[in-house]
């Protein structure tokens, strides 16, 4: 399993509004944005200012209110729609959407999210079992990405026996596991203490150099932004000018 | 704070009456059967004090009746006020010959000496009357009950055809009765005529079938007896009228026991669900709780509030299984009355089955049931800490080995301990001990059973079943708590179904290998159906034996004559019939004894005895039996004891001879007759039949016909426990509907992220109904362990404990496969909305919710 070549996304004119009772708010407004491939993006910005809906919308969990949100065509499976350079993800319906993210898309959370009754191995190797891969080449997979994390000698291990940063470890090596264009990271360093955050950030800076992959890295972190190549501030679901 | 509680259920409408509907449920069972029992023996009080009327005392006779000589006698001690003399028949009439048969009580009652209320008009008496030259001229008058008559629109002028011995009679319906003037047994199918027109229509001569003895004001009603008794000696047997009610009730204990035990089982598989619905809604509510203690509610207020909570579930569920349960028990009162009508005795169902008592039962069943479950759950929240409860992961951890190793070797030593003490405890009742340990090895070794037979399952899931059989094992193997009391109430169900499958195949294999070699007649003769002939049907003159012998390809008749005897307070059956019978006509399979006591059985040396008789009189081969005759007690030796299963409570087999010279009793139930190969069986069917022609309405019936019939009833029989097991099962599947529902909404995390990382919706789907499945095939599984060993027991009780014979342990293996399957797609339905539930998951609402 080679990597895929760097994915480039592109938002256009993208608006994501969800309803409050009676009001309407706007978490991201009018926003248009080129990634370049192959880059280290951080996104920060204060609380609410729509940097999460900005990693939900790229990794299709979401869908925008108004406005468009492509993908480079050739990570999306054949039957998603007509050939065009750039496919729309809103003219992918659900499944193919799930595909996309068990097999284009990598997110890593600040929360971990692993799966309490799966050991490391297992949990990497959840996106490829998934999509189908057999479960011995899953497990090497998994097993290998888990070496490359440095979590070779816990592979077997429970989440509940692993550290915060252990365990950011596994579910960096899940999110990598197919082999992902586009790794969206979402404050992978918020519930870490700052050695464990760096060991993730330093991950990440090897991953970029081995897998030759995009990361868009959402974070709070001054420090966790330094790390990456570009860094775009959000407030109030706008860019602020650089 | 108790509208913490209303608001909790109001939020959560569906559970909340999922949760409701489980306990109505087990507490309907519970109070159905409970008040089905509890009228049985109303019902047969009811029904013998409306044939003893207002009777204080009633002498029955031997089998030949009674003296009228004894009227005087007994009117003659001090206290006695009244004697009533009474000819009580069982017979069948009909409107005319195309129309189905009616049974009857047929009264003959004295004019002179009449029962019931000592000063009465006619007009008191008699609804409707014929004409008084009518009336002189008719030789047999019968009157008719008035409810009855409206029942079957008759009318004064009306003539029935009876059935009596000498065949069948065209009566005048002479006068209709109003409903409160006689007892109303039988449904009201109450006939009454002249005493000696009875007597000449049963051919019973000058004597009478029962004594009604009223006795003066303020009497010692036990001492009399004690005095009247020694008065009459061994000519009548005198004894309360309620008396036969509780004979009757011994006789039905073993049905009774059964029903009771399972309604106990339901009642226990509604406690484990609320169990399972309090345990889960409060592991779904840990953050509730943990914000109301950080807030400062003291823990021992967040117990008593969950208690509370507990209660009102219970309070509310419970009375509407009250209501839910008299509904259930009056539908299911005529399908009870019928079955036992037909196999034992025509009773009158009592009306209403509303009876204070069991809605009590019923109405504090429910809020204790909750209350105990909800006991530990409520400690164990209470008892968390704050923070701890802000913290703690959805998803338990899983228990220890050690710990489950733990439980497991209880539960199963448990069980081990019960099966062992099914064939080592011999004190009486000890069935009702084992079937307790039983329930308490499956709640104990049920679910850490399961997790044993689940270990090391996890990869061999993953490769067969994909990710999500993977996930659905797992959190099984973890959710034991919850899952546990799912687990152990889908067990109770499906084991119920398994246990009745191998009582009805037990039973049903005894039955039939007791026919194959026992009962080889080729034809029978009735008046009915054939259980009810013979305790209930009309009478056959014994002379009709002959006639059917004189046939051509007859090679045997057998007159069958089955009368109830008393015989150290219990009422067994007198069973006459020809000893001499050929080997082709059947043989008896011996528990003591051999085909050679056969010759002094013929002889009239002594009688057999039936299995059940010997074991509940203690009796031997080689000892003797003290038998009431008009002549006074006989004893006769017991030369043989053999298997016969056709009185519960057991069987005299006497030579024919034998007990006309004792009983002087010439008249038979049914014939049952051997042939020989000469002629066709139809041939031979159509000469009987012409025999009897239009001078009795009888049945002539082929050893088939009588086969099935017989398994007809034992089927009806058990139908009843089918109306249990229905509402055990439908409980079990609401329970494991409710437990999936709450573990996908305490999942939503898992399941949003699985979602996340490009899970399918169908995977998620498939995740649920899998874990829907294995709950069930677990529960299954167990259930058949479970039912297994609660078969042995309630056979060891229902068979050796109360009716004294020992009934081998049989299943099938196809119908194991079907309650597996079966629980397995019980459990798979059952997870089919949550599943949906889970499918419909928004990613972005819970990934958000940390």
């Amino acid at each position: 399993m080679s990597p895929s070549p760097p994915l480039s996304a592109e938002l256009r004119q993208v608006e994501r509004c969800y309803q409050r009772g009676q009001e309407e708010v706007a978490a991201l407004r009018t926003l248009d944005w080129k990634v370049a491939q192959g880059r280290w993006h951080a996104v920060r910005g204060p609380s609410g200012s729509g940097k999460s809906p900005l990693l939900h919308l790229l990794g299709g969990l979401d869908r925008p209110t108004r406005g468009q949100v492509l993908l480079a065509r050739r990570h999306i499976p054949e039957d998603a729609g007509p050939r065009d350079p750039l496919i729309d993800l809103h003219a992918m319906d659900d499944e193919a959407l799930a595909r996309l993210r068990r097999t284009e898309v990598g997110f890593v959370f600040q929360s971990f999210h692993l799966l309490p009754t799966l050991n490391a191995t297992e949990n990497a190797a959840l996106p490829l079992l998934l999509d189908g891969v057999r479960e011995s080449d899953a497990r090497q997979r998994a097993e290998h990405l888990l070496e490359t994390v440095g979590l070779g000698h816990r592979r077997g291990h429970f989440p509940e026996e692993l550290s915060g940063g252990e365990r950011q470890r596994v579910a960096t090596a899940r999110a990598l596991a197919p082999g992902p264009s586009l790794l969206l990271a979402d404050e992978p360093t918020g519930n870490l203490d700052r050695v464990q955050g760096l060991e993730v950030l330093e991950l990440f800076s090897r991953l970029m150099a081995d897998h030759d992959m995009t990361i868009v890295m959402v974070t709070h972190d001054a420090l966790a932004a330094e790390r990456a190549e570009q860094v775009h501030e959000l407030d109030d679901g706008r860019w602020l000018p650089r | 704070m108790r509208w913490l509680a209303v608001r909790h259920f109001a939020r959560h409408k569906l559970r909340t009456a999922l949760a409701l509907m489980s306990v109505a449920l087990g507490v309907s069972t519970f109070v159905s059967m409970s008040a089905l029992n509890r009228n049985t023996l109303a019902a047969y009080a009811e029904t013998a004090r409306a044939r003893a009327g207002d009777a204080d005392l009633v002498a029955r006779g031997t089998l030949a009746g009674l003296d009228a000589s004894l009227l005087d006698q007994l009117e003659s001690v001090d206290g006695v006020r009244r004697a009533v003399p009474l000819v009580l028949r069982f017979c069948t009439a009909r409107r005319s010959s195309e129309e189905p048969a009616e049974r009857f009580v047929f009264l003959g009652v004295d004019p002179q000496r009449p029962p019931g209320a000592e000063q009465v008009t006619l007009e008191q008496l008699v609804e409707e009357i014929a004409a008084p030259w009518e009336l002189l001229s008719t030789k047999h008058p019968v009157f008719v009950n008035a409810p009855w008559a409206r029942r079957h629109q008759v009318k004064v002028g009306d003539s029935w055809e009876f059935d009596a011995p000498a065949g069948a009679i065209a009566l005048p319906i002479s006068g209709i009765l109003r409903a409160d003037s006689i007892p109303v047994a039988m449904g009201s199918a109450v006939a009454m005529s002249p005493l000696a027109s009875a007597q000449e229509l049963f051919g019973s001569g000058d004597r009478i079938d029962r004594i009604l003895i009223r006795l003066e004001e303020n009497q010692d009603k036990e001492a009399l007896l004690a005095r009247l008794q020694a008065l009459v000696g061994d000519q009548a047997h005198l004894s309360d009228p309620l008396q036969e009610a509780r004979e009757f009730d011994a006789v039905l204990g073993s049905v009774r026991l059964a029903l009771r035990l399972l309604s106990l089982l339901s009642l226990l598989i509604a406690a484990f669900l609320v169990h399972s619905t309090i345990s889960m809604a409060l592991t779904e509510r840990r953050r509730e709780l943990a914000i109301l203690r950080c807030v400062g509610m003291p823990a021992r207020s967040v117990r008593t509030m969950l208690l509370r909570e507990a209660l009102l579930l219970g309070g509310v569920g419970g009375s509407l299984g009250v209501v839910l349960g008299f509904a259930v028990a009056g539908s299911m009162t005529d399908l009870f009355w019928n079955t036992i009508g037909t196999t034992f005795d025509r009773i009158d169902a009592v009306a209403s089955p509303l009876h204070p008592a069991d809605a009590i039962i019923g109405l504090l069943a429910g809020p204790l049931a909750a209350a105990m479950a909800a006991l530990g759950p409520a400690r164990r929240a209470a008892q968390r800490a704050p923070l701890q409860g802000l913290r703690l992961e959805r998803t338990p951890p899983a228990p220890s080995r050690a710990a489950r190793d733990r439980r497991v070797s209880v539960g199963l030593a448990i069980l081990a301990i019960a099966l062992v003490n099914i064939e080592a405890l011999h004190f009486p009742r000890s069935g009702y001990l084992v079937f307790v340990i039983s329930i308490a090895a499956l709640v104990f070794g049920g679910y850490p059973w399961m997790r044993l037979a689940m270990s090391r399952t996890g990869p061999w899931f993953l490769r067969v079943m994909g990710p999500g059989g993977r996930l659905a094992r797992d959190h099984l193997d973890r959710a034991h708590g919850n899952t546990s009391s799912t687990l152990v109430a889908v067990s109770l169900g499906f084991g119920m179904v398994f246990s009745t499958h191998v009582l009805v195949r037990s039973f049903e294999s005894l039955l039939e290998h007791w026919f194959d070699r026992t009962i080889q007649e080729d034809l029978f003769v009735m008046g009915e159906g054939f259980l009810a002939s013979g305790l209930q049907g009309t009478d056959f003159d014994l002379s009709l034996r002959d006639e059917f012998r004189a046939v051509d390809g007859v090679s045997h008749v057998h007159g069958l004559r089955f009368n109830r005897i008393p015989y150290r307070n219990e009422r067994v059956l007198l069973f006459s019939l020809d000893a001499a019978a050929p080997e082709d006509s059947g043989q008896f399979l011996y528990v003591e004894g051999g085909p050679a006591d056969k010759a002094a059985w013929a002889k009239g040396d002594g009688i057999f005895v039936s299995e059940g008789l010997a074991f509940l009189q203690g009796v031997h081969r080689g000892d003797s039996m003290e038998l009431p005759t008009p002549g006074g007690i006989r004893e006769l030796p017991i030369l043989a004891v053999v298997q016969d299963y056709t009185w519960p409570r057991g069987v005299v087999l006497i030579d024919d001879d034998l007990y006309q010279d004792l009983y002087d009793d010439f008249r038979a139930h049914e014939f049952a007759i051997t042939l020989n190969s000469s002629r066709s069986l139809d041939s031979v069917q159509a000469d009987i039949e012409r025999i009897l022609g239009d001078r009795y309405h009888a049945f002539v019936l082929t050893q088939e016909q009588v086969q099935s019939s017989v398994f007809s009833v034992f089927h009806d029989y058990w139908s009843l426990l089918l109306a249990q097991e229905t509402l055990a099962v439908l409980v079990a599947a609401l329970g494991t509907f409710h437990t999936l529902l709450i573990s996908v909404l305490l999942r939503r995390r898992e399941i949003g992220l699985l979602r996340a990382v490009g899970a399918p919706r169908q995977v998620l789907r498939r995740m649920i109904q899998l874990e829907g499945a294995l709950i069930g095939l677990g529960g299954g599984a167990l259930g058949v362990l479970f039912g297994g060993a609660i078969s042995a027991v309630t056979l060891r009780v229902l068979c050796l404990e109360e009716q004294g014979y020992r009934c081998p342990w049989e299943f099938s293996w196809w119908v194991v496969a079907a309650v597996l399957v079966g629980a397995a797609a019980t459990g798979w339905l059952a997870a089919w909305l949550p599943s949906r539930t889970a499918e419909q998951t928004e990613v972005l609402s819970v990934i958000g919710e940390e």
